[in-house]
């Protein structure tokens, strides 16, 4: 791709726009944003601006359009497959400081605000006035714009859904500068295409979005988790198709390892309630009353007894409830301060196959003596599967890492799965999708990025 | 802007369709039996077109051709389901091929486990209910004209129906589909996943696209458990204010969430009532509340009505009355179903609209809709899903004005309408769709640039424009 090189008449362009103080160059810009989360692939941006209003998000697009210059939006950076790196340098947009409540409004249950609040500041401002934003990805200083454009899913989605189902409207800046309103209050629209959905879980390669009308619930007003201790994996997880049948319909259903919870009790210096077996099944409740929630996890305590788990803890105290909740919080960052690198697979697969897919990635382990590690959505199956470098040299890092994906990723297409559940495709998982979706379905994604952008320019090099 | 050239249906190219799905499934050159096939569900003449040949095929492969053929010649596709659209959707304005799914009526696979039904677009969105009752499972999709619609149109116009106050549109159920697009590919979009974030989600663009992208062939539906209580409370207001007023405080004074919140006001509820005949008290009444509760627990339901009813009690329900048994409930939902086809039979000439704003801004929309209605003198039946803000306004021609009277006071009642919807932050459709009807309103409440960019989605997947031509917007 031809792009033009940023010069210094670009860089005065943008700091007429934004002043001095909000556009950074060169050594000014910090290493923190060539790459995300996961590493694996880095890049400067050549310049890199902190914008503040859709009218600076419009003028800088209207700009790099007509002279041809690649622009990558980014948020708080936790994404985990570089769709926020500016793979061919250009102009990187900081989107941080986009960070207002504009508006709640109590009689629709909506909340406006701009992209760069923070999840946890969401859940603050809203559950402190009694209402509720259900979706609840683990990683919770990451930008709401973030969880737009991946489409976050979440501990909750077993229950509420993921990110998409509480996007009302957006407001968003198309590559050449436009500003459109998507969607809005209303709840119900059949007014021309969805494109608000389209742009939900884009990655920022459609347009930008500066502003959000989320639909909120009520707050539950009671919530308990059952902590549930299995001898094996494969039978922990064949209780979920069996709690999912009797109705009884969780907020979260996760699975976790013992070698995973050993982790997270070393990494966090605490001890979580029981690491004695070696698997175990997280389940959350929530409602209104404590008799209802009571009469729906004593149906699937027995359910899972009656299935072979040893025990059931239920916690019901606020604390007890935050320790094993915050625990499995820290999987992501326990099992990467275990190993030296690692690189995740975020297959989902029909929920029926969730043990089957499980078992098999661990033989991978054996058949590749490599290690793998995983934890995930057993509910919504949604598996997140790490592979961990260790004491591997490069080469074979690379090689092993490779092998192990493409039977990963073949045996999920083989059970009707797909490469991505919830952390996107970016730049990472590219060749996967390419797999699954085949050639004219791969055309198709790109006809519909040069409809948005007919010169490639936002976000170029991720998703197609 | 330029039209484009399609070309005639000519003797050859219908054998060539009789070819691909056998002689009896195509229809061609017999003008009486392609006329049924002309129009949908709008009263009148207007939105009518005559297809040059209806095709009904079978399966996946044979639509495949079918498209190939008609992107090759040129030739205009309009996909149809069970024809009871209300926007024209499923007319072929351009003349061409209408693509009949009547014969994919197969339900597939009903997934217990995964909690998932895979079926066949010209399945009868009610079947799909009785096929799962024996497992106690339920679609909640609950379009108002369930005996006859198929779920493939449901899917083209993501179709809201009574139910959505709690659980939402179409679109929310859709997770997989079999599309065939209009090049004549055959693609799998979404699967049997609650989540994935693989690409583009082309599933929720197809949803609602009004067979404007593709044809639907298998169709991956969400199931939930069928909650097996129901109670209906019919609430009587004096007047519109109250009843529609009561209802943002319904849900969030009491937090319970009823499945549907229907709203009738004095003309819709009196019309239906004389045209079946129905001995309901309704003379001292304004407006109507409906409001359906359920759930898999009978007590709390009983809890959960009783505080339902006494909120709207005091909220100005001079009477409330409690169905708690199927026939009883089954009498009241008549008359909120059958209000449509009572106007129909009283006029054809009328307006079925569609408008939706956000909940709370119901009342000003209905006090809107009866000040424009008392200014120009007409009559306007207004029914519909309060709890969504979404409302079925008809606009009734007064039987002394003339034709050509109705047909220049329309577009500038019409007009003022929409305005007041798009200051409201709504759309012009809530459920119906856009079709040939809206089309020309669009611009009410979107921007040219929106428009733009449908158009330019459009073509990513259509570069002849053959299917479903003229509806939505324009070239």
């Amino acid at each position: 791709m031809n792009y033009k090189q940023i010069a210094s008449a670009d860089i005065d362009f943008l700091v007429s726009v934004c002043g001095t103080d909000r556009v950074y160059t060169g050594k000014a810009i910090n290493e923190d944003f060539s790459h995300d989360e996961l590493g694996g692939v880095s890049r400067m941006p050549d310049v890199m601006v902190e914008v503040t209003s859709t009218e600076e998000v419009s003028a800088i697009m209207k700009y790099a359009y007509d002279n041809n210059i690649p622009v990558t939006p980014r948020g708080q950076g936790t994404g985990l497959v570089g769709a926020s790196v500016a793979m061919h340098g250009g102009i990187m947009l900081n989107m941080c400081r986009m960070n207002h409540f504009l508006e709640l409004d109590e009689d629709n249950l909506t909340l406006t605000l701009e992209p760069g609040v923070l999840l946890m500041e969401i859940s603050k401002f809203v559950e402190e006035r009694d209402l509720f934003y259900p979706p609840d990805p683990g990683e919770k200083s990451a930008t709401i714009g973030g969880n737009i454009n991946t489409n976050a899913g979440g501990m909750r989605a077993v229950k509420y859904g993921v990110t998409r189902d509480y996007v009302r409207g957006l407001e968003v800046v198309m590559p050449d500068g436009t500003v459109m309103e998507l969607g809005g209050k209303v709840v119900k629209n059949s007014s021309g295409y969805s494109l608000k959905d389209m742009i939900v879980g884009s990655e920022g390669t459609l347009a930008i979005i500066t502003k959000a009308i989320l639909k909120l619930l009520p707050l539950p007003q009671k919530t308990i988790s059952l902590l549930i201790p299995f001898p094996e994996l494969e039978m922990a997880i064949e209780t979920v198709p069996k709690i999912i049948k009797s109705k009884a319909i969780p907020t979260a259903i996760e699975f976790m390892e013992r070698d995973v919870i050993l982790a997270a009790e070393e990494f966090l210096g605490k001890k979580f309630p029981d690491n004695t077996s070696d698997a175990y099944l997280l389940l959350t409740f929530d409602g209104n009353s404590k008799e209802e929630i009571e009469k729906a996890y004593e149906k699937v305590a027995h359910i899972c007894l009656d299935s072979g788990a040893l025990d059931v803890f239920i916690s019901n105290t606020q604390e007890r409830h935050a320790a094993i909740w915050s625990a499995r919080g820290a999987f992501l960052e326990a099992i990467k301060a275990s190993t030296t690198e690692m690189d995740e697979c975020d297959v989902v697969v029909p929920r029926k196959h969730v043990g089957e897919f499980v078992k098999f990635t661990r033989q991978l382990q054996d058949r590749f003596n490599i290690r793998i590690m995983s934890f995930g959505h057993a509910g919504d199956g949604n598996l997140h599967i790490y592979v961990l470098r260790d004491q591997l040299d490069e080469q074979t890092w690379k090689q092993k890492l490779h092998d192990v994906f493409e039977v990963m990723y073949s045996h999920a297409l083989e059970l009707g799965g797909k490469v991505s559940g919830e952390h996107g495709i970016g730049f990472a998982k590219k060749p996967y999708l390419n797999d699954s979706m085949g050639e004219y379905g791969i055309n198709l994604l790109r006809n519909i990025k040069l409809a948005f952008d007919p010169k490639n320019i936002l976000n170029p090099g991720k998703v197609c | 802007m330029d039209k484009v050239k399609y070309r005639t249906l000519t003797p050859e190219i219908a054998a060539e369709l009789k070819r691909i799905v056998g002689d009896a499934y195509v229809i061609y050159g017999d003008k009486e039996r392609l006329e049924v096939f002309s129009h949908d569900e709008i009263p009148g003449t207007e939105y009518r077109g005559m297809p040059e040949a209806v095709v009904r095929p079978d399966s996946a492969a044979q639509i495949s051709a079918i498209m190939k053929l008609a992107n090759l010649e040129k030739i205009p596709v309009t996909p149809r389901g069970a024809g009871s659209g209300l926007s024209g959707g499923a007319v072929p304005v351009s003349g061409g091929i209408v693509l009949c799914l009547d014969r994919m009526n197969r339900i597939l696979d009903i997934d217990v486990e995964n909690m998932m039904v895979e079926v066949e677009p010209g399945v009868v969105t009610n079947e799909i209910n009785e096929a799962l009752r024996k497992h106690k499972l339920f679609y909640a999709g609950y379009p108002m004209s369930l005996e006859t619609c198929f779920i493939g149109g449901n899917v083209a116009e993501n179709a809201g129906g009574g139910k959505a106050v709690k659980y939402g549109v179409t679109s929310r159920y859709v997770l997989g589909l079999e599309v065939v697009t209009p090049t004549g590919e055959i693609v799998e979009l979404g699967g049997k996943l609650v989540k994935d974030v693989t690409g583009y989600n082309m599933v929720q663009l197809m949803v609602g696209s009004e067979g404007t992208l593709g044809i639907f062939t298998r169709i991956v539906l969400k199931l939930i458990p069928l909650p097996e209580f129901q109670v209906d409370l019919l609430c009587m207001f004096r007047n519109t204010e109250e009843a529609v007023g009561a209802v943002p405080r319904l849900m969030t004074v009491s937090g319970i969430i009823p499945a549907s919140i229907e709203y009738m006001n004095r003309i819709a509820v009196k019309g239906a009532c004389e045209y079946l005949n129905e001995s309901i008290p309704y003379e001292d009444c304004g407006a109507m509340l409906l409001v359906s509760l359920d759930g898999t627990d009978q007590e709390r339901l009983a809890d959960e009505y009783e505080a339902v009813g006494l909120l709207c009690r005091e909220h100005g329900a001079y009477e409330v009355y409690v169905a708690d048994n199927p026939s009883i409930s089954e009498r009241l939902w008549r008359i909120r179903r059958n209000i449509g086809e009572a106007f129909n039979v009283f006029s054809k000439r009328q307006s079925g609209e569609d408008m939706v704003v956000p909940p709370a801004s119901l009342p000003a929309m209905v006090a809107g809709l009866e000040r424009i209605a008392e200014r120009y003198g007409i009559s306007v039946p207004c029914f519909g899903h309060a709890g969504d803000g979404n409302v079925h306004a008809r606009l009734v021609c007064p039987p002394e004005w003339s034709d050509d009277k109705w047909n220049s006071e329309l577009p500038m009642i019409l007009d003022e309408c929409y305005r007041d919807v798009a200051a409201l932050g709504g759309r012009i459709s809530g459920e119906h769709g856009i079709g040939c009807k809206r089309k020309k309103y669009m611009d009410k409440v979107v921007s040219p640039e929106y428009i733009s960019m449908l158009r330019a989605v459009k073509k990513a997947f259509d570069p002849n424009w053959i299917m479903n031509p003229g509806k939505i917007f324009d070239l």
